[in-house]
């Protein structure tokens, strides 16, 4: 018998060996193999190598490919591609790799095949300064390495007209990247999520939105209106940033659940401005609730007053809190019903422009990468992307739960004849925080060649209009003395 | 002898009677002529700058009685020999009470700046800083952007007098005035002398606008 258990034994970790050692073609399709035609400027450069990850369509292109097919333009760009690291230089020069430009090749029954890679937030350097996307790096037969970037960010960052139709795409490097928001829209570009809005926080103009009246859930988002009765505490004269906050045995036991982000310890006390930021950039679910504590006393008071001060500032009937953080929440009943912090785009951008317009620098804390936080002895990073992904992001917050899905608030100031016009865009329900970004993106980035077509022809350091509104005079004035 | 004991009495009789009837006509006749009063129009000015304030962020904290109070206007109040009165402003006056008026806005505008800075992180600067800057930045003044985009604060001069100035019947008893004036009627007491009149409290009535108690009204210098 023993015996039998030993040569049962060995078999199986011989079995164990070979799968694990043994590179094994795998029998599900992860990456589709897409060899496109690239026209530049017109002239036909040659073959692209693509990607389709997961599905048809959801295209990654070779960077490698398009370096040499810009390589005589001046979007040309070098980039040198390790195991793990992208790192991109506009302006210089690319030396063309064998294989460059003439597409994956096709096996005997004229099949280009797939791959099994995983798509990872690969290190990638754009002109010495940091990005943050979704690639996928591969080795070719040379040992060299190529990476993949998705096709959307790819346009979004170099920023030249693109266009693809059949499998060729065309690019136009005299052309900006143009955003046809109601094209897209009409393909349906934001039926895949809960709500989109893109506005401009100085004139309170929507310059786009997608169901904006909806009622969605806003997981972490709520913590902008958790930030909005902090600091009108703190602007009432009720409490300081220096005040010394005591963590409670819920916030500690909160700190150490699946949704805690910062180890916190009852007793513990810490600054009021120290929370505000872990609250607002790894978004610490904890350090909301312990503000929350500080300033209501207990948590269902600090709720009230978030309740009340979103219908004083405009906010209408769909929105509802039910707690600091935007955490589901349940009833103390035996049958719990569960609840989750409901808003609209629309009401959020209420909430956003209040805030921007009386607290503006809640962008020095949203707009850095990561804050020292030193009376919690730890450095938090931001959990938004936009922020390395299109420099000049200030902000504002992102927000996951599986009801809310991957939610995501964003700020990018304009500045236009001295007057700075905040655009600001909503993302509520998208399914990933690739799509996140990239939908934030599109909208931002709509925004931003709006406001600018709309000033066209006008100076960026032209005088000054003057504000015809109280507000628009405050707004100007506070920014000027920035 | 009887006789000149009926002519004694009978003028002793008359001297009384006719000092009584002096005494209870001199009051009257003290009340009667003009005398200088001034109208506080606060309450009309206070509500427009809170109006415009609450336009933006945080504009309703500040407390904009602080700096609007007192704003009045000069007036006259005349009392007829016919049983008339007259309440007129003084139009001179009415471009004063316009400056105070300016002059809380201006008030409440730099206490709003403050209240937005503050909020904002920023240090709190004085009406002259704050006019530097716009001034600086658009070549206008606080109180020139007041005059432009600011609200309005007292209604025109027409409009101020119709709705200030008023004429009426006055009857006296003892030391109670009744001043009537279309429907409306107001009994007060008063004391008076040559140099003063005081109302100093209400019996009845349903209000006339300009009659705040205590109330002290000079006699018009000639």
């Amino acid at each position: 018998m023993k015996k039998l258990i030993r040569i049962t034994a060995f078999f199986l970790s011989l079995i164990v060996f070979y799968v694990y050692s043994v590179p094994v073609k795998a029998d599900a399709f992860t990456e589709y193999l897409v060899n496109a035609g690239v026209y530049v400027n017109g002239e036909d450069k040659g073959t692209l190598k693509c990607l389709d990850l997961y599905y048809v369509n959801n295209t990654y292109i070779s960077l490698r490919d398009m370096a040499w097919f810009l390589s005589d333009t001046d979007k040309k760009y070098n980039v040198d591609v390790t195991a793990s690291s992208v790192t991109v230089t506009t302006g210089a020069e690319y030396e063309k790799k064998e294989g460059d430009g003439v597409g994956f090749e096709e096996d005997e029954d004229g099949n280009l095949g797939t791959l099994s890679t995983d798509p990872l937030r690969n290190s990638f350097t754009y002109d010495d300064s940091i990005r943050k996307y979704v690639t996928i790096i591969l080795q070719d037969s040379d040992g060299n390495y190529d990476c993949f970037m998705n096709m959307s960010d790819f346009a979004l960052l170099f920023d030249m007209e693109m266009s693809w139709d059949d499998n060729v795409l065309s690019v136009n490097t005299d052309n900006s990247f143009f955003i046809d928001i109601d094209y897209i829209s009409s393909l349906g570009q934001f039926d895949e999520i809960d709500s989109a809005l893109v506005g401009d926080v100085l004139t309170g103009e929507i310059l786009y939105s997608s169901d904006e009246d909806e009622k969605v859930a806003i997981a972490s988002t709520t913590k902008l209106m958790t930030y909005l009765v902090v600091m009108n505490e703190i602007s009432d004269g009720n409490i300081t940033f220096d005040d010394m906050v005591t963590i409670s045995g819920e916030a500690e036991t909160l700190s150490y659940c699946q949704d805690g982000v910062i180890r916190l310890t009852e007793g513990d006390e810490v600054s009021v401005e120290d929370l505000i930021k872990a609250m607002l950039l790894p978004s610490s679910n904890e350090c909301a609730l312990a503000l929350a504590q500080y300033v209501g006393g207990t948590e269902e008071d600090f709720v009230e007053l978030m309740n009340i001060t979103a219908k004083e500032i405009g906010m209408s009937e769909e929105t509802v809190f039910y707690n600091c953080n935007g955490l589901p929440s349940f009833t103390d009943d035996v049958l719990m019903t569960k609840h989750q912090n409901y808003s609209t785009a629309s009401d959020m951008f209420i909430l956003v422009s209040y805030i921007l317009g009386v607290y503006p620098q809640i962008q020095d804390i949203t707009g850095s990468r990561a804050l020292n936080i030193s009376g919690l002895d730890m450095t938090v990073y931001n959990t938004n992307n936009l922020l390395y992904n299109l420099p000049g992001t200030t902000g504002l917050k992102t927000g996951t739960t599986n009801r809310a899905g991957c939610c995501l608030i964003c700020s990018y100031p304009v500045e236009i004849n001295g007057e700075t016009h905040t655009i600001v865009s909503f993302e509520f329900g998208g399914e990933d925080s690739q799509m996140r970004e990239n939908l934030s993106m599109v909208l931002l980035r709509y925004g931003i060649q709006t406001i600018e077509g709309k000033t066209s022809g006008e100076s960026a350091e032209g005088e000054a209009k003057m504000p015809e509104t109280l507000e628009g005079m405050a707004c100007y004035l506070i920014n000027m003395r920035k | 002898m009887k006789l000149n004991k009926r002519i004694i009495i009978l003028l002793i009789v008359m001297s009384c009677v006719i000092t009584v009837g002096c005494s209870f006509g001199s009051k009257e006749r003290e009340l009667r002529g003009s005398w200088q009063t001034y109208i506080d129009v606060s309450d009309m000015v206070i509500p427009a700058i809170e109006a415009w304030l609450s336009e933006a962020y945080r504009g309703e904290k500040v407390s904009v009685e602080d700096y609007a109070n007192n704003i009045c206007i000069a007036a006259t109040l005349s009392f007829d020999d016919d049983g008339t009165f007259t309440l007129l402003l003084d139009k001179d006056g009415i471009q004063g009470a316009r400056d105070a008026a300016m002059q809380a806005l201006t008030d409440s505008y730099v206490g709003f700046m403050n209240e937005r800075f503050t909020a904002a992180g920023q240090s709190e600067l004085t009406k002259e800083e704050i006019e530097k800057m716009m001034m600086e930045s658009f070549g206008v003044s606080v109180s020139e952007y007041l005059a432009q985009y600011g609200p309005d604060l007292l209604p025109e001069d027409g409009v101020l007098c119709d709705e200030l100035e008023m004429s009426g019947e006055y009857t006296t008893d003892n030391d109670t005035i009744c001043l009537e004036y279309g429907d409306v009627s107001e009994t007060v007491y008063f004391i008076c002398d040559k140099e003063h009149l005081v109302f100093t409290g209400t019996v009845s009535g349903n209000g006339i606008t300009f009659i705040e108690l205590p109330m002290v009204l000079d006699k018009e210098a000639k």
